[in-house]
């Protein structure tokens, strides 16, 4: 080594990179194209293979066979993903039968595609297609692609089976009483989950596909004796009137078709929770359930349903309307209690009484910040550990959330860097927050708390009740699939404040809202509770 | 024409936004002025300047035969040029009144609320509520205004219902004040409803169900019984004759009242009622300004002229210069839009109804 030192060494070549435009998407291996299946198994074999990237892709199989058929041979050969499909039913439901069985072939049929798809193929799901991309197309969610020589059809046969999340507790909705169950991101686990809870032939579960190249499978679910066929019909229309090449879950699909995109409110309403869906549709909504996505859309959605939690309705009245309360506060106090903090310290100390102003000064003597700024570094910090135990695993996320907490917390106000009082008031606004049933509604919320804060630190109240009035503006004029965001209230149809802010006991709640304009109105009898009139 | 994709104006809210824009004018000098015309009297006054706006309200609307909408009246009696000159007016006196609204919010609030802040400086928060205001349409405000107005009246009757140990009965004697003559010759206190003259713009804007006839009744119902109320309520706290220094009669209640928990007097609600209400009351002008001019044109974009619109009145807000010279100018336009908010109507639909007449 202390030779090498004082030797002289030719430096290696070290090269560079940096990625080139592409010059032609077809560049240098040359690409042809065909729309049907071709009688020739070959060019299906070789189009297969370039349509595939064959061998390039691992986990694609082709598997090549011969049939017998009335003593002569036919070539065909199977293409499925490995992960997708199940080998077994491969196996035994198409590969044994078209290889053991194909001689019975009875003179009397015309068309041997179809005495191959009748006869020879014993699988549930198989259909016969003689466009050749659809059936490569279906390779990627988990079919198996069937094709044999001289018929010009090509099979596709539904072997699905890879693995998936087993139905668990929903991670971000969790209840104290209420069902444990949540979806996963399989559309026909999740379908069946609304099915078999609703239990009624009126559900309806139309499939659509999203995305150009992504042909997302989606259903849209409603109940047809109870939603509204015109928001049934622009859900519909809105899902295939979208032109992009993927999408790959519910939470991107949102973006695609709510309204007012740059206002803070979400406008759609994501849930995990199968109990949820099914209480929107009994109401005459409409959900949407994407594959891959956990979360199923449920449209329209107001600002009292995203502050509505759906252990609303398994709670007894009292406990039911004690905890709407005290959410209402939270949500008041999460949007509004840091600014209207900085306004009366820095602009209205005439408003509050002298002996809690002077504690107030007093607490905040040694600071050298302005509140402002006090208030915006606690605030920032409080975003900081939120996100960052967001990231971390789920025993660290704790010891996080209590270093971050406690412990920084208490560093700085010996520190003098911030008062106690601020401390007070961003946990405060912190716990308000975490209150929200809504995650979303919560993140808005976070959003406007800042733009409330900015307006306070400018012009006391004044800024404050601009910011207000010019966001309550925006939320007034927004819309979710045609129902003004804000319904009930300002909606142009009767008002129930007291539905509005107080739940009902739920053998009072037999009215449907008026503002999603069901095709039924009511969803139980006025005297609900017919045990308590009849004479027994 | 009106925009399809904005929001329509519902009965109740056609309700609550006229009942807020009659309402908050309590909020300024009127009570005060009212008790020293007649002393003691004026919370009849108020009732009676109801009354009589009621009455006004309802012969426009029998003129009008059903057809509400004052610009397309006017196109219908005078021709597209009767229609533009009438649109024109209208406009005119709807801009100055929003600015000149936005001077008179922003003295009060620089006076009271932010008195380091420059006035130019409070000035551009209310212009740009105003423009927001005028962006999102009139559906919207009045959409908007169902929940304020609500939220206004609820907020005042906390403000009343606090000031409740300072009432003296006694205040109220001699019932008839200055005399039968001062509350007769305060009829000018039916000013207080001159936005009325908003009533007959909205029709393009309003849904199926909703009609002018019943929100106006309603609207001005419901306003004038809160007037009363709020000037009986202050004719009993200030001792007649005299009023102390402030020219704000609904301040003067909240300073009076004693909260002694965590705030110390009622004053924020005020400020809360002040704020509110200006920026409704000027973005509710300048909205009707806008579609009134649009409409007049025969415009197709409502939204192009906001920024001039808004940019005129901020200019006149700041053309009132001193806040005497302010004060003047606010009596100017104030008496101007009141006579021709009751004149225009009755002349537009009075000679339509009399052409009707002689058709027949």
């Amino acid at each position: 080594m202390i030779r090498d030192l004082f030797l002289y060494k030719e430096p290696a070549d070290k090269y560079g990179f940096d990625i080139s435009a592409e010059k032609d998407k077809t560049s240098d291996k040359e690409c042809f194209f065909m729309a049907e299946v071709s009688k020739d198994i070959d060019e299906n074999l070789a189009y297969a293979r370039q349509v595939l990237s064959c061998p390039d892709n691992g986990d694609i199989v082709i598997r090549e066979f011969d049939i017998e058929v009335c003593g002569g041979k036919l070539r065909g050969f199977a293409v499925f993903a490995d992960g997708l499909s199940s080998g077994r039913d491969i196996s035994q439901n198409i590969l044994l039968p078209l290889m053991c069985l194909a001689d019975t072939h009875p003179t009397d049929m015309d068309d041997m595609s179809d005495y191959i798809l009748r006869c020879l193929i014993p699988h549930i799901q198989t259909f016969k297609e003689k466009d050749i991309n659809k059936i490569l197309k279906s390779v990627n969610y988990g079919n198996c692609g069937i094709f044999i020589d001289t018929l010009g059809w090509g099979f596709s046969a539904e072997v699905k089976a890879w693995e998936h999340r087993s139905i668990s507790e929903p991670a971000n909705e969790t209840v104290i009483q209420g069902p444990h169950e949540g979806f996963n991101e399989m559309l026909r686990a999740n379908t069946a989950l609304i099915r078999k809870t609703l239990n009624t032939n009126n559900l309806v579960m139309k499939n659509v596909t999203l995305g150009r190249t992504s042909k997302t499978p989606a259903a849209v679910c409603y109940l047809k004796n109870v939603a509204n066929t015109s928001l049934v019909d622009e859900v519909e229309y809105r899902l295939t009137n979208l032109d992009t090449e993927y999408i790959l879950s519910s939470l991107t699909l949102a973006q695609y078709i709510e309204e007012a995109t740059f206002v803070s409110v979400p406008q759609i309403i994501t849930t995990e929770r199968p109990d949820r869906v099914c209480h929107a549709l009994i109401e005459g909504r409409v959900a949407i359930v994407v594959s891959g996505s956990s979360h199923v859309l449920i449209v329209p959605a107001t600002l009292f349903d995203m502050a509505s939690s759906p252990e609303d309705s398994y709670l007894r009245f009292p406990y039911s309307l004690l905890t709407r309360c005290i959410r209402i506060i939270a949500i008041i106090l999460s949007l509004l209690a840091p600014a209207v903090f900085l306004a009366v310290m820095n602009f209205h100390q005439e408003l509050i009484l002298t002996d809690i102003l002077f504690a107030l000064s007093k607490a905040r003597s040694a600071v050298p910040f302005s509140s402002f700024i006090e208030l915006l570094l606690m605030e920032l910090s409080f975003e900081l550990i939120k996100e960052a135990s967001v990231r971390v695993p789920g025993p660290v996320g704790s010891s996080l959330g209590i270093v971050g907490g406690l412990i920084l917390g208490q560093a700085a106000v010996s520190a003098n860097i911030v008062s106690p009082i601020m401390i007070i008031v961003v946990a405060i606004t912190g716990i308000s927050s975490f209150a929200i049933p809504s995650y979303q509604l919560s993140f808005s919320f976070r959003f406007m708390r800042f733009i409330y804060t900015f307006g306070a630190a400018i012009a006391g109240f004044v800024g404050i009740f601009t910011v207000m009035f010019i966001d309550t503006l925006l939320v007034v004029n927004t819309k979710s699939f045609g129902t003004p965001y804000t319904s009930p209230i300002a909606s142009g149809e009767k008002l129930r404040i007291s539905r509005l802010i107080f739940t009902p006991p739920v053998w009072k709640k037999g009215i449907r809202p008026d503002y999603l304009k069901p095709k039924d109105k009511t969803d139980s009898s006025y005297i609900s509770r017919k045990w308590k009139y009849k004479k027994r | 024409m009106p925009d399809t994709t904005s929001r329509r104006v519902g009965t109740r809210e056609l309700i609550w936004f006229f009942a807020l824009l009659f309402i908050s004018k309590i909020l300024f000098a009127d009570i005060g002025d009212y008790v020293k015309n007649c002393g003691s009297a004026g919370y009849i006054l108020t009732a009676a300047a109801g009354v009589f706006a009621l009455v006004l309200f309802v012969l426009i609307i029998r003129l009008a035969d059903g057809e509400t909408d004052i610009i397309e009246s006017a196109g219908k009696t005078f021709g597209k040029w009767g229609m533009r000159v009438t649109g024109v007016i209208i406009t005119l006196l709807l801009v100055a009144q929003s600015g000149i609204m936005i001077r008179v919010y922003t003295d009060i609030i620089s006076s009271i609320v932010l008195p380091e802040s420059s006035d130019v400086f409070i000035m551009l928060f209310l212009v740009a509520a105003v423009f927001f205001a005028a962006f999102a349409g009139t559906g919207t405000l009045a959409a908007y205004s169902y929940v304020a107005g609500i939220i206004f009246v609820i907020t005042l009757a906390v403000i009343l219902v606090l000031n409740i140990p300072n009432y003296d009965v006694t205040n109220i004697y001699p019932l008839l004040g200055k005399g039968i003559t001062g509350i007769s010759a305060g009829v000018g206190a039916v000013g207080v409803y001159s936005d009325m003259l908003l009533l007959f713009l909205v029709a393009p804007y309003l849904t199926e169900k909703a009609s002018v006839k019943k929100g106006g009744i309603i609207s001005i119902v419901i306003s004038a019984i809160v007037i009363t109320v709020t000037t009986l309520s202050y004719i009993m706290t200030v001792e007649y004759p005299f009023s102390s220094s402030l020219t704000l009669p609904v301040l003067e209640i909240a300073f009076d009242v004693n909260l002694d928990i965590v705030f110390q007097r009622a004053e924020g609600l005020f400020f809360f009622l002040w704020i509110f209400s200006g920026f409704i009351v000027t973005g509710a002008y300048l909205c009707f300004a806008l579609v009134t001019f649009v409409k007049s044109f025969n415009l197709t974009d409502r939204r192009a002229p906001i920024g001039a619109f808004v940019f005129v009145a901020a200019c006149i807000a700041l053309i009132a210069g001193s806040s005497a010279r302010e004060r003047e100018l606010y009596r100017i336009i104030y008496s101007v839009f009141a006579v021709v908010s009751f004149a225009l109507p009755l002349f537009v639909f009075g000679i339509k109804k009399f052409k009707r007449r002689q058709i027949k």
